[in-house]
C-alpha cells in the first residue's frame, strides 16, 4: 500500500489486489524521515479511475463474450492491466497521529508521498497507544481484521448510550449481552423490556442455568410489581396525575388535600382513596375529573389491595448484593399503564438514589418512545444521569430519540442504516464525521456495528458483535415457527 | 485583388534597422501573389463536401456526377471457407539516444459462416529500432536508407509494424489452404523495391495453397475513387462491385483495384485484390464473414483486439521502465509547451 495523494481531509491510500483492507480498518502510514506516524481509518473504497480503462474493459467484455481465442502477451500487459484494474483506493480519515509513541488527535502533519510505508494497524495496537481508562474487559466482538476487541465497562459507567439501527440488526442481542456482562461484573441494571425477550437470559443455549439467573429478577407490573400509595409518594403521584392523567390544576389541589388528609390518618389506600374521593365536599366538575383518573389508576392495577404486597427496589438490590438484572416486561400491558408503571418507577429509584438507599443503576430501554414521555428524555439525560440512573437507549426509529440525547450521548453503536434519512439524522447527530458514518454504516453486515465515543475513545471501530452462550432469541414471533 | 485590397499599414518601427520596408512587402506580395489563386469568386455555387475535424468526409452522392458503368451484382456463396482477418498496431514506448523502443501487436479473427469464431492475439513485443536493426531484421540493406529510416521515428514505426504484419501474415498462409484473407490497407507499401518483393513473396505463397489476399481500405485518399465510391453509395441492392478506371500511381502490377458494396446499408470499400482472382471469392467473403455497414467483422474485430488503449500503454511503459530499470529523463511535450492553448483551440492535423 502507498499513500496516493489527499483531498481535503481525505487521505488516499493505493492498495493491490492481494493487499485486503476493509471499511473500518485503521492504517498507519510511517514516514521515514520523520518520527510522525499518522493513523487514518478507511471509509470507503472504490477503483482506481485510469484513463482508458474503461474503453478496455468493454473490449476484453467483448473478446471473451463473441469469441474463443489464444493470446502470446510475453510481457504479461494484460496481468499489470488487471491489477491495476482490480487495484483499489482507500479513502481514509486521518485519526490522529503518533509520536514519541504517544497518540494526539491533530491533523497538522502530512506524511510524504515518496517514503511513506502504510500498514494495517491491529486494533489492540492502537488502543495500546491510545490508552482506555479503566481494567473491567467486556468482550465485545472481532474488529474487521478478525481481532478479538473488548470495550471496558468503566467507558459505560455514569454515561449516557444509543444503540440504534434497523430491525433485526442485532441491537437487543448487544444490549442483552451488554446488561448481562455488567451484572456479571456485580452492576444493577433495569431493563424496559417491551417485547418479552430479556427473560430468557437466564438459560443458556444448551438450556442450563445461566451464570446469571440466580440474581434475574422479573417483574411484571400490575402482577408482581405493585406499589402502595405510602411507597409512591405524594410527589409522584402528583407528577403521574399531572403528565400523564392531565389531570387540571383545580382537581390536582383537591387530591392534594385528599391525600394529605388520608395520610394523617394513616389511611393511604386505594380503597381509602376511593371512598375519600366519593365523600369529599368538592364541585362536580373536580369530583368527577378525580374519579375518572381515579378509575384509570385503578384498572391499570399497579396498586396494592388488600393486604397485596408492595415492591420495594430497595429490598429487590439488597437480597442481591452481587448485582441484579431487573427485566420490566411491558409486553403484556396496555399503553397507560405502561406509562404509570416506568414513571412511577423512574421516580421512585431518583427518589431512593437521591436519598443513598441505592447504588448508581444502568438501565436499558428497548424503543423508549413507546412509553417515555415527552418531558422525560431531558430529565433522564440530565437530572437522572446526575442522580445514578445510566440509561442506553435500543431504538430502531432513530428519529424517535430526541436530539437532545444525541447531543448529550458519550457511546452510540451503530447497526446497519440502509434508508438514507435515518443516515443523515444519525451522521449529524454524532460525532463522528458524517462521510465516515454514512459510507460505513450502509455496508455494515447483520451482527455488525460500529462504536463510537468514550467506549473507543472517539476512534470509530467497526466489530461484529460476538455470540453469546446466553439465550438471546430475538423478538419475532413467527406464524409457521409454532409447527416446530 | 485579394491582397492589393488588404490596404496595408507601413508603420512599423523598421527605422532603426535601416529596412526598406516599402519594397520588402511589395516584393513579398507579389511573389505570393504566383502562386495565390486572386480570385476565388469562379467557384461561386460549387458543389463541396466540407471538411470534419481536419478530415474528408465520403459525400452520399457523386461529385462529378460521373457514370462508372454498371454494377456487376454477385449472389453469397454459403459454401463454408474461412475468412481471417488481419491488423497490427504498433506504440512507441520511449526514445533513447540510439533508436526508440517501439511495441507491435498483431491480431487475426476467423470468421466462417457469417460469424466469428476464434481470434489470436501475439503481442505486445517492444522491438529496441535502430538502423542495425532496420538493416538485420526489417531488410532493408542501404545503410544510408536504414539510418535514415531509423532517425524517422514515424517511419520507423510503420515499416516496423508492416514487417511484424507481414510475417504473421506469411506463416498464417503456409498453414491455410483455400481461405480468404483480409488485410487492412492497399498492398502498395511502396517505399522500397523490397517491398514489392515482399508483396509478390506474400501472393506466391497465396496461390502456392489457393488462399486469396484481399486488401480493405477504408477512406480513399485518390479523389476519383472517393467520388467514384460516392456515386456507388446511392445504387439500390448489394452486393456488387465495379472497376474503376486506374488511378493509383503506387499501385502494383500484381493486383487491382475494385470498389465493392458487400450491403445495401453498407459503405462502398476499395479493395486491392491479385490479379487473378475470381469473382466466387468476393461471394464466397460475403456469405461467411458477418458484415456491419458493409465493413468485414473479421478485420473490425482484428482491428479492435490490436489497437492500444491508453491503459496499455501505460502498463507497458510501467511495465518495461520497471523490467528495465530505465532511468526516465524529464520531459516536455514541445508542441503542447510551445502552442499551449492557441494549438488545441486550433483543428489541425496532427
Ligand atoms: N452477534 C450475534 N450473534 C448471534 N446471533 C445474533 C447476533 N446478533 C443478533 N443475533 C440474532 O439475530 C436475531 C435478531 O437480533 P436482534 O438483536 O433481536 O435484532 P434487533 O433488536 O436489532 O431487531 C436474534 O435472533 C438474535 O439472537
Ligand atoms: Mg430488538
Amino acid at each position: 500500500m502507498r499513500v496516493f495523494g489527499k483531498t481535503g481531509n481525505e487521505i488516499l491510500v493505493l492498495a493491490l489486489p492481494g493487499e485486503v483492507v476493509s471499511q473500518g480498518e485503521y492504517l498507519l502510514i510511517e514516514d521515514g524521515s520523520s518520527r510522525s506516524k499518522m493513523v487514518v481509518q478507511v471509509f470507503n473504497e472504490t477503483y482506481l479511475d485510469v484513463p482508458g480503462l474503461a474503453e478496455e474493459i468493454v473490449r476484453d467484455q467483448v473478446m471473451q463474450a463473441s469469441i474463443r481465442g489464444a493470446e502470446h502477451d510475453p510481457y504479461e500487459i494484460k496481468s499489470v492491466s488487471s491489477l491495476i484494474r482490480d487495484s483499489r483506493l482507500l479513502h481514509c480519515k486521518a485519526r490522529g497521529i503518533i509520536k514519541n509513541g504517544k497518540f494526539r488527535t491533530s491533523h497538522d502533519w502530512l506524511p510524504s508521498r515518496v517514503n511513506s510505508k502504510v500498514s494495517k494497524i491491529s486494533l489492540k495496537e492502537l488502543f495500546d497507544t491510545v490508552g482506555r481508562q479503566g481494567r473491567r474487559a467486556i468482550e465485545l466482538g472481532k474488529g474487521k481484521s478478525g481481532e478479538d476487541f473488548e470495550i471496558l465497562a468503566e467507558t459505560i459507567d455514569g454515561r449516557l448510550n444509543i444503540i440504534t439501527g434497523k430491525k433485526e440488526s442485532g441491537k437487543s442481542h448487544l444490549a442483552k449481552m451488554l446488561s448481562s456482562s455488567l451484572v456479571e461484573l456485580g452492576c444493577f441494571v433495569f431493563v424496559f423490556d417491551i417485547n418479552d425477550e430479556y427473560a430468557s437470559l437466564d438459560t443458556k443455549k444448551n438450556g442450563e442455568q445461566s451464570s446469571i439467573s440466580s440474581r434475574m429478577v422479573r417483574l411484571v407490573p400490575g402482577e408482581s410489581m405493585k406499589f402502595d400509595l405510602e411507597y409512591v409518594g405524594l410527589r409522584s403521584m402528583t407528577s403521574i396525575l399531572q403528565h400523564t392523567l392531565d389531570l387540571p390544576g383545580a382537581s390536582l389541589r383537591e387530591f392534594i388535600r385528599i391525600w394529605e388528609h388520608l395520610s394523617k390518618e394513616d389511611q393511604l389506600t386505594m380503597e381509602e382513596l376511593g371512598q375519600a374521593i366519593s365523600m369529599w365536599r368538592a364541585n362536580d366538575f373536580v369530583k368527577d375529573a378525580l374519579f375518572a383518573r381515579y378509575h384509570t389508576l385503578l384498572s391499570s392495577k399497579l396498586f396494592t389491595r388488600g393486604g397485596e404486597r408492595s415492591i420495594r427496589f430497595e429490598d429487590v438490590i439488597a437480597k442481591s448484593p452481587k448485582g441484579a438484572l431487573i427485566v420490566i416486561s411491558l409486553a403484556h400491558i396496555p399503553p397507560h399503564a405502561r406509562r404509570i408503571a416506568v414513571e412511577l418507577m423512574l421516580s421512585k429509584l431518583v427518589d431512593l438514589l437521591e436519598h443513598r438507599k441505592i447504588p448508581p443503576i444502568f438501565l436499558f430501554a428497548e424503543e423508549a418512545h413507546l412509553y417515555l414521555r415527552e418531558t422525560h428524555w431531558d430529565d433522564i439525560v440530565t437530572r437522572m444521569r446526575h442522580f445514578g440512573i445510566f440509561t442506553t437507549f435500543i431504538t430502531n426509529q432513530p428519529d424517535a430519540l430526541g436530539s437532545g440525547v444525541y447531543r448529550q450521548a458519550d457511546n452510540v453503536f451503530l447497526f446497519n442504516f440502509t434508508n438514507d434519512a435515518d443516515l443523515e439524522l444519525i451522521s449529524k447527530a454524532t460525532t463522528a464525521d458524517a462521510e465516515t458514518i454514512k459510507a460505513i454504516v450502509r455496508m455494515l453486515p447483520p451482527r455488525s456495528c460500529m462504536a463510537l465515543g468514550k467506549v473507543v475513545s472517539d476512534l470509530p471501530v467497526v466489530v461484529e458483535v460476538r455470540e453469546s452462550e446466553l439465550f438471546t432469541k430475538g423478538e419475532t414471533r413467527l406464524f409457521f415457527a409454532r409447527e416446530n | 485583388m485579394l491582397l492589393g485590397n488588404m490596404g496595408i499599414q507601413l508603420n512599423l518601427p523598421f527605422s532603426r534597422i535601416n529596412l526598406n520596408q516599402e519594397q520588402l512587402f511589395e516584393e513579398l506580395i507579389t511573389e505570393i501573389s504566383k502562386f495565390v489563386p486572386q480570385d476565388l469568386s469562379n467557384l461561386r455555387g460549387r458543389r463541396a463536401v466540407y471538411c470534419s475535424g481536419g478530415r474528408s468526409r465520403q459525400p452520399i452522392s457523386s461529385l462529378s456526377g460521373k457514370n462508372l458503368g454498371e454494377p456487376n451484382f454477385f449472389s453469397n456463396d454459403v459454401t463454408s471457407t474461412l475468412v481471417v482477418g488481419i491488423d497490427s498496431s504498433s506504440l512507441p514506448v520511449c526514445d533513447l539516444e540510439d533508436g526508440s523502443i517501439i511495441a507491435a501487436r498483431a491480431s487475426a479473427v476467423f470468421s466462417n459462416n457469417g460469424e466469428p469464431m476464434a481470434y489470436l492475439r501475439l503481442g505486445p513485443y517492444p522491438y529496441h529500432v535502430t538502423s542495425e536493426f532496420v538493416m538485420s531484421k526489417l531488410g532493408i540493406n542501404k545503410e544510408s536508407l536504414a539510418s535514415s529510416i531509423a532517425q524517422d521515428k514515424a517511419l520507423s514505426q510503420s515499416l516496423l509494424r508492416k514487417t511484424f504484419e507481414r510475417s504473421i501474415l506469411a506463416t498464417l498462409l503456409s498453414h491455410l489452404s483455400k481461405s480468404i484473407i483480409l488485410i487492412d490497407g492497399t498492398f502498395g507499401y511502396g517505399f522500397s523495391s523490397l517491398e514489392k518483393l515482399e508483396e509478390k513473396r506474400l501472393l506466391g505463397l497465396a496461390r502456392q495453397k489457393s488462399n486469396s489476399i484481399l486488401g480493405f481500405t477504408k477512406v480513399s485518399r485518390i479523389r476519383e475513387l472517393w467520388d467514384a465510391a460516392s456515386s456507388l453509395f446511392s445504387i439500390k441492392g448489394a452486393p456488387f462491385y465495379i472497376k474503376p478506371p486506374k488511378v493509383d500511381a503506387k499501385h502494383s502490377s500484381e493486383t487491382e483495384i475494385i470498389l465493392a458494396k458487400f450491403r445495401d446499408d453498407g459503405f462502398v470499400f476499395r479493395l486491392d485484390i491479385p490479379k487473378e482472382t475470381e469473382i466466387n471469392v468476393l461471394e464466397k467473403l460475403s456469405a461467411n464473414d458477418h458484415f456491419d455497414r458493409g465493413y468485414p467483422d473479421s478485420l473490425r474485430l482484428a482491428h479492435h483486439f490490436c489497437v492500444f488503449t491508453q491503459h496499455e500503454d501505460t502498463c507497458l511503459k510501467g511495465r518495461l521502465g520497471n523490467e528495465l530499470g530505465l532511468v526516465e529523463v524529464p520531459s516536455d511535450d514541445q508542441r503542447q509547451a510551445i502552442l499551449g492553448w492557441m494549438w488545441s483551440a486550433g483543428r489541425g492535423s496532427k
